[in-house]
This record gives structure tokens, C-alpha cells and sequence, in this order.
């Protein structure tokens, strides 16, 4: 493994999650002020049409009543005209040339129009067609049309109410070509209450820019009759004229222009035959804007607050951890050493990912484990073959020339010791198996004690066998009787200097199949039997180890810990080292 | 009194056999020895032994491979396997043979002592039945014919006794005794006559003995010496000094 390679690799693009996280957000963010923007935009431009439609109504509904208001007065005028005694001495005579002086009703009438503006002319018709007349200018007069029936009609349909016409319906035209607004009635008698003759008072166009004047409204307004021709006012706006504006009430249309929106706004009313067009451009620099936008622009400035704070936290929860723990990796990938990584991450799919890692390596290493322990048994078994084969082989071949040798010489008790030596060493090595029968296991105790007694003159040790052979047969792992022996000699009987005992015995009791080795040394503390008893088999070296800690514990693993091993001691008396394999765990030969 | 052989290529094993162990009490008596199963295979007609401890492990021919072959000349054989290798391999090749006990090496004669025991109590024991079928009459010219062939095949390591009676359809002990009074020598010494002849001629060229012990078909060449000494009163590296001297 090249530790360099895999440092290149994975500083690639170390923070590529952070820094693609914030350009998200700022796209996020760009897209929401465009967004926002453009409906802000399109908000307030309706806001200010709304408005203006709004402005323009209330305007020209105002205009429309202030007109009203006027034209009541010269309403009031009429009736006035109306009950001047010039004028009813005049429509109460006959009519005739003679019978009347029409200076006298003019000045009637003046003396009351004299008080009122834009009156262009006053007509008064007898009912024998007979008429008088004020006002200037030439004033041409279809007589015709006024006797038909129709004209006559609607007069009449009004029982003495006024009519509003514009140029009387065409009876009346000045010769100017100005328009004129005709309000006629029928005039009836006071007395007998019969139509007497008809009035028609002709205001000029000016009575409506005084009607708009009124108002105060800056605004352009254009007066046009229900067939658009321009009464007063703008006439440049007469080509917007839509014959749909006479139908009474308010209308409007929003005009695209160059300069910007125009809003064409329309009035009529019913009972007048007058529409109202004006056109006015719609305001960009309203107030409303400024108020949206004071209400906008915290927000927008929480928005971007919020968007940086959730930057912040995925930067601090995902992509920092993240960062810490492939920076771990790398460390642990680095050194070589397949360690487990301890960071302290927040309790979600990170720290997944860490324990998923962790429990990885922990697998690798137990498969390395397993690896390493699989070589050494190899090698270890490797090395057994070597020793059980030649060493053995060697061994046994030697001792028989050497047995021969001393045999030939006349030294029989040498010939007995090696006798004892290699039927010692040939159970002791015996294949290299791991359990061997219990006989097998007191044959070599008795070699040893043999081989141990010509060590230490026959008054060292006295050795008594109790042996049942029906347990002979038990299995047992091999060399735990031997360093039990041992232990007594080395530190029982010898330490004590005196001759001794030790007594082997083997026996059955219940099923359970007792082995012990007793010996009359000078004992064990309770504190030293505690601490041989206490081995576990966390010793690391306790399996392997043929002292008395290490045998005991080699009994207990084999016998899967329900073996009981228990030792009995008198200080300067004796120690008993007893070992109970249960009826369960006892196999024989057999069961092999 | 019951023959034994002893078959091993340790010669201090066989000695202390032979010296530790305390034949007579058990009504035994030493026979005969070999260094190897072809000197044994070729003694074995004439020591006719009840007992032979064989040896496992020894060169040119193996205890396992000596078994076989004695056992189909004499059924009889009790024969105690000695090993220093008590492993299976050996247990599982002797499956079938005649083995009546094993001794492991280096010897206990505690262990000695009780296999022998039990093999006299089953030498004791009247044996079995044999229908001794001695194949069919044996002709002079019969015996001619197997000399013959013994002169011509002698090269060959495998040939003995017990093979040439198979091929020929005779049983090997009625083939032996008839071959003595035929031709007055035993089949084994007639062969050994061939070997040594031929081996004679050899020796006068100078040849190294192994060689000439492979070529006259006894492959182990100590126990080729010692039927060179013993046939020609000299051993194979004088009797080529000698006959280069004489030239």
C-alpha cells in the first residue's frame, strides 16, 4: 500500500460538500429576490391601476354631479322664464302679431337669465308656433322637425319636465357650428293647467369646464355628446370615443403607450346625454411602493438570515463531520494501522456511517486475527512434526544402542533407568495428541517418580498407588497429572527434608471420576491456594504454561470449566490436589 | 521349545533382544536374525520360525512388505511388529495381516514380556485346520524346470520360494523338501549359488559391491556381503583385491 497515493486521492476535492452546499443557498437565494422582484413589480403596478381607476372614477362621478347640480339651477331658471308675466301674458294670448310685444317678454327674460352663465339663447314657443327669442349669434331653426309628431311626443312624454338634448335633437344649430345643450319643456297655464306652448333654454358647452372646473381636478376631461361629437373640453381625446361609454355608469381602459399605462376612464349618466372621457397616466412613483416594500425588505432580510443559518448548521452538522471523520480515515489508512476511529459525532446517519466503519475495521482485524492465529498453529504444528519425528526417532534408536551397551557391560541399573527414560519420553511425547487416556498419563507419572526416585536415593520419597482401573480409560489432556507430581516433590516433600509420601489415586465415586495427588510436604498457604485456584483463562500465558496455575487451568478449559479442581492443605503437614470430572463431561476411549 | 526370528536393521536392538529378554522361561528360543526383510525373506525356509518381531522402518524391504509375504509362505507366523512410530498409517497397512502385537521402541521388557505371553498361550492352542493340500505331484522334471529357471531369472530381487510355487502351482513346503532331495541343496542355497557365481565374475572386474549386490538381485548390499562371505570364506573387497593381484 502507498500511504502517498491514497493522501492525493482523497484530497481531491476535500470540501466540495460545503462549497456546493453554500452556492446552492445563494442560487436558492438569487432565484427568490428575481421571483420576488418580478411579482413585487407586477403587485404594485396593478396596485397603481387599481388606483387610478379608482381617482378616476371618484373624479368624474364628481364632475358628473357638480353638472347635475348646474344643470338643476337652470332647471330652477326655466320655471322661473316660466312664470315671468311677459312671457305668460305672451303664451296666454292669441299669438297674433299685435297682440303681443316681443321686446317686452325679451326683457322678461333677460331680467332672469341676466343672473345666470353660459345661457346662449331662450326660446319660448306659442302654441300657434308663434315664438321669442333672446341670445346672440345666427341660430338655424328646423321648424319642420319640431312639428312632427315624434319631436312633439317626447316633449310632451315629459308632462312638463325638462329634456335634455343636445342641439335640440337637431332642431337647434348655431351657425357657428359650436354645440349647444337644448333643455325643453311644456309649459303649462297655472291656472287651467292645459300646455300652453313649449320652452327651450340653449346653454353654451362652457357649462360643463365649469362644472369640471369646480372640482379641482387638474385632470383632462373631454365632454362629448352620446354620438362622440366634442361638447367641451380636451378635444384630442374625441378618438377614444367608444359608442359602449353612453350606456350609464362608469367604464374604463387601460392604454399601453410608449410612455407607460393610461387608464382611458368614461362617464355617462341617464338622464343626461352627456359622456365624460378622460385620460390619465398611472403614477410610478406612488406611496403604496415604499409601504410594500418597508413591509418586504425585513423579510427578505430574515429570508437571507434563515438561508445563511441553514448553510451554517448543514456546514456544522453534515459536512464538518463528514470532514472530521474521512480526516480520521485517512490518518488511520496513513499510519497503516487499522485503528477505530472515536470521534464524538451527533447521533444520526454520520455516526452510522462512523460505527458502520468502526465495525468494519473491527471485522478486518479479526480477519487478520484469525489469519495470524491460523499461521502460528501452522507453524506451530509444523514444529511438532519436526520434533515428533526427528527427535524422537533419534531419541528412541539411541537409548536402545545405549541400553544394549549397558546391558553388554554388566550394569543392569542402567539399563532399567533408560528402560524408564524412554518409556517416559515415548508416552510423554506420545504423537502429539492432546488427550491421552488416563493410564497412559499415570504411566508416565510413574517413569517420572521412577527416573525422580534414582535422582534422590530411594529414602526421598515413598510413592503409593490407589488406582481403579475401571477409570483408566478416562481422556484427559495430556501432562496434567505430571507438573501436579511435580509441584509435590519440587515443592511439597523436598522442601521438607524428610522422607515422604506421595500417593496417586484414581477412582470412581457417583459416575465422577476423582483424580488425586496427595502429598505429605510441608503444604500450602490459603492465600497461595487462593491465588492457584483464581487463574482464568484471560491468563494470557496460563494455557501454555505447565506450572501448577497454567495445569489448572489447562483442565478446566478442556473440560469446558465443569471440572472441579480443589485443593486441600495443612501447612507443614500435606497438600491434596483433587480433580472431579463429572459423570457428563467423562469420555472414554471409545468416544473418541 | 517355539523358533524365534528377530528382523531388524539396528543390530544393538536385536542383541539386547536377544540378551535381556529371558527366552527359555517362556519356552522360546532365539532362531535366527536378519538385517533386513529380503535377508529375512530368504532365511525364513530354513529357520522356520513360529515368531518374528519385525521391524517397521528398514531399507529395501519393510516390516509391512516382509509380513505379507511371510504370511502367505507359513500362516501360521505370529508376528510382532516393533516400531518407534506408533502411528496410524502403520496400524492402517497392517489391517488384514497377521500381526498379533506391537512394541513400541525404545523396548520395555515389561511390554515384551506380556505379548509374548499371550502369543505362547496361542501357539498353545491346537491351530487350525489346515487342509495341507500339496498341490499336485511334483516330477523330477518339474524341479528341473524350476532349477532351470532359477538360473535363468536369479537377477530378479523378487524371487524366492514362495513366488516360484505360486507360479508353478505347487505348495511352497512340499516344493522346498522336494527341491532338497532333488537336486541335494535347498531352493534357497541353489539360488544363492546362481547370485554368488555371478557375483564372482563381477567381483573379478573390479566392480563396487553395491552394484554388483543389485545386479545378482540381492539389493541390500550388507546382507549380500554377508552371503559372499559366507559362501566364498571371504568378504567381496578381498576376494577383488585377491583376484586383481592374481591377474
Amino acid at each position: 500500500m502507498k500511504p502517498h497515493a491514497l493522501e492525493n486521492a482523497s484530497t481531491h476535492s476535500p470540501h466540495s460538500l460545503k462549497q456546493k452546499t453554500w452556492q446552492f443557498f445563494l442560487m436558492i437565494l438569487l432565484f427568490f429576490l428575481v421571483i420576488f422582484s418580478i411579482s413585487y413589480g407586477i403587485i404594485i403596478r396593478r396596485v397603481a391601476v387599481e388606483n387610478e381607476i379608482s381617482e378616476s372614477e371618484i373624479a368624474l362621478s364628481g364632475i358628473s354631479r357638480n353638472l347635475n347640480v348646474s344643470l338643476e339651477r337652470y332647471k330652477e331658471m326655466s320655471r322661473l322664464i316660466m312664470l315671468n308675466a311677459q312671457v305668460v301674458d305672451f303664451l296666454r294670448g292669441t299669438g297674433q302679431a299685435g297682440d303681443y310685444n316681443p321686446s317686452t317678454v325679451v326683457d322678461g327674460i333677460f331680467s332672469i337669465t341676466n343672473i345666470y352663465n353660459f345661457v346662449d339663447s331662450v326660446y319660448i314657443y306659442h302654441d300657434s308656433g308663434a315664438y321669442v327669442s333672446t341670445g346672440a349669434g345666427v341660430m338655424l331653426i328646423d321648424e319642420e322637425l319640431m312639428d312632427t309628431p315624434e319631436w312633439q311626443m317626447r316633449i310632451e312624454a315629459a308632462k312638463g319636465g325638462n329634456v335634455m338634448m343636445i342641439n335640440g335633437d337637431g332642431a337647434f344649430a348655431k351657425k357657428t357650428g359650436l354645440p349647444i345643450i337644448t333643455m325643453g319643456r311644456e309649459v303649462y297655464d297655472i291656472d287651467s293647467q292645459q300646455p300652453i306652448g313649449s320652452l327651450y333654454v340653449n346653454l353654451t358647452p362652457s357649462v360643463f369646464s365649469a362644472a369640471a372646473r369646480g372640482m379641482g381636478d387638474t385632470r383632462e376631461i373631454c365632454f362629448l355628446d352620446t354620438e362622440g361629437n366634442v361638447l367641451s373640453g380636451n378635444t384630442d381625446l374625441a378618438v377614444y370615443y367608444d359608442p359602449a361609454f353612453s350606456q350609464s355608469g362608469f367604464s374604463y381602459q387601460v392604454i399601453k403607450s410608449g410612455t407607460g399605462r393610461q387608464i382611458l376612464s368614461a362617464y355617462s349618466r341617464e338622464d343626461v346625454p352627456v359622456v365624460l372621457v378622460s385620460l390619465s397616466s398611472v403614477s410610478n412613483t406612488s406611496a403604496q411602493y415604499w409601504e410594500v416594500l418597508w413591509i418586504a425588505i425585513p423579510m427578505i432580510v430574515v429570508m437571507i438570515l434563515a438561508i445563511f443559518a441553514s448553510g451554517f448548521f448543514i456546514s456544522s452538522n453534515i459536512a464538518r463531520p463528514i470532514d472530521l471523520l474521512t480526516e480520521a480515515i485517512t490518518k488511520t489508512r496513513v499510519e497503516g494501522e487499522l485503528k477505530e476511529t472515536h470521534l464524538t459525532l451527533p447521533n444520526n446517519e454520520i455516526r452510522n456511517l462512523a460505527d458502520s466503519y468502526n465495525s468494519m475495521i473491527r471485522h478486518i482485524n479479526r480477519l487478520i486475527d484469525e489469519l495470524i492465529e491460523k499461521e502460528n498453529s501452522v507453524r506451530k504444528a509444523e514444529m511438532r512434526t519436526l520434533q515428533e519425528q526427528i527427535k524422537p526417532h533419534f531419541l528412541y534408536n539411541s537409548l536402545g544402542t545405549i541400553s544394549y551397551l549397558a546391558h553388554e557391560s554388566n550394569a543392569p541399573k542402567v539399563h532399567d533407568a533408560l528402560e524408564t527414560l524412554g518409556s517416559f519420553y515415548r508416552n510423554f511425547l506420545s504423537k502429539g495428541s492432546r488427550e491421552i487416556p488416563l493410564r497412559s498419563e499415570i504411566m508416565i507419572v510413574k517413569d517420572y517418580l521412577t527416573l525422580q526416585q534414582l535422582r534422590y536415593g530411594d529414602d526421598a520419597f515413598d510413592v503409593e498407588y490407589q488406582i481403579d482401573e475401571k477409570v483408566l480409560d478416562t481422556l484427559i489432556p495430556k501432562l496434567v497429572l505430571q507438573p501436579l507430581v511435580e509441584n509435590s516433590i519440587n515443592h511439597g516433600v523436598r522442601l521438607k527434608g524428610e522422607k515422604g509420601i506421595i500417593r496417586i489415586r484414581a477412582f470412581e465415586q457417583d459416575g465422577d471420576v476423582h483424580v488425586s495427588v496427595y502429598d505429605s510436604g510441608v503444604g500450602m498457604s490459603q492465600s497461595r491456594i487462593d491465588d492457584v485456584l483464581a487463574a482464568t483463562h484471560a491468563d494470557a500465558d496460563a494455557l501454555s504454561g505447565f506450572g501448577l496455575k497454567g495445569t489448572i487451568e489447562r483442565i478446566r478449559y478442556y473440560f469446558n470449566y465443569k471440572a472441579t479442581i480443589s485443593i486441600k492443605s495443612e501447612m507443614d503437614e500435606y497438600t491434596e490436589i483433587e480433580i472431579v470430572i463429572p459423570k457428563e463431561t467423562r469420555r472414554g476411549l471409545d468416544d473418541v | 521349545m517355539y523358533k524365534v526370528m528377530l528382523i531388524d536393521d539396528e543390530r544393538p536392538t536385536i542383541m539386547l533382544l536377544k540378551q535381556s529378554i529371558d527366552w527359555a522361561s517362556l519356552g522360546l528360543e532365539v532362531a535366527g536374525e536378519a538385517g533386513s526383510g529380503i535377508e529375512a525373506i530368504n532365511k525364513i525356509d530354513d529357520i522356520q520360525p513360529d515368531i518374528a518381531f519385525v521391524d517397521i522402518r528398514m531399507p529395501f524391504m519393510g516390516g509391512i512388505e516382509f509380513a505379507k509375504l511371510a504370511s502367505i509362505r507359513n500362516p501360521d507366523l505370529k508376528i510382532i511388529i516393533l516400531t518407534a512410530f506408533d502411528e496410524f498409517e502403520y496400524a492402517r497397512q497392517c489391517i488384514g495381516l497377521p500381526i498379533c502385537g506391537y512394541i513400541l521402541k525404545p523396548i520395555v521388557r515389561a511390554e515384551i514380556y506380556d505379548v509374548l505371553k499371550k502369543v505362547v498361550q496361542s501357539l498353545k492352542e491346537p491351530s487350525r485346520e489346515y487342509e495341507e493340500s500339496y498341490g499336485s505331484e511334483i516330477e523330477p522334471t518339474a524341479i528341473r524346470r524350476i532349477a532351470q529357471y532359477i538360473e535363468e531369472h536369479y537377477t530378479d530381487s523378487n524371487l524366492n520360494l514362495t513366488a516360484i510355487a505360486q507360479m508353478f502351482g505347487f505348495n511352497p513346503s512340499y516344493l522346498s523338501r522336494r527341491f532338497k532331495t532333488e537336486i541335494g541343496q535347498s531352493f534357497v542355497e541353489h539360488l544363492t549359488e546362481c547370485r554368488m557365481k555371478k557375483a564372482m565374475l563381477m567381483a573379478k572386474e573390479n566392480e563396487k559391491m553395491f552394484i554388483t549386490a543389485t545386479a545378482v538381485g540381492i539389493p541390500d548390499p550388507n546382507y549380500f556381503g554377508r552371503c559372499f562371505k559366507k559362501h566364498l570364506g571371504v568378504s567381496y573387497s578381498e576376494y577383488c583385491r585377491k583376484t586383481a593381484v592374481n591377474s
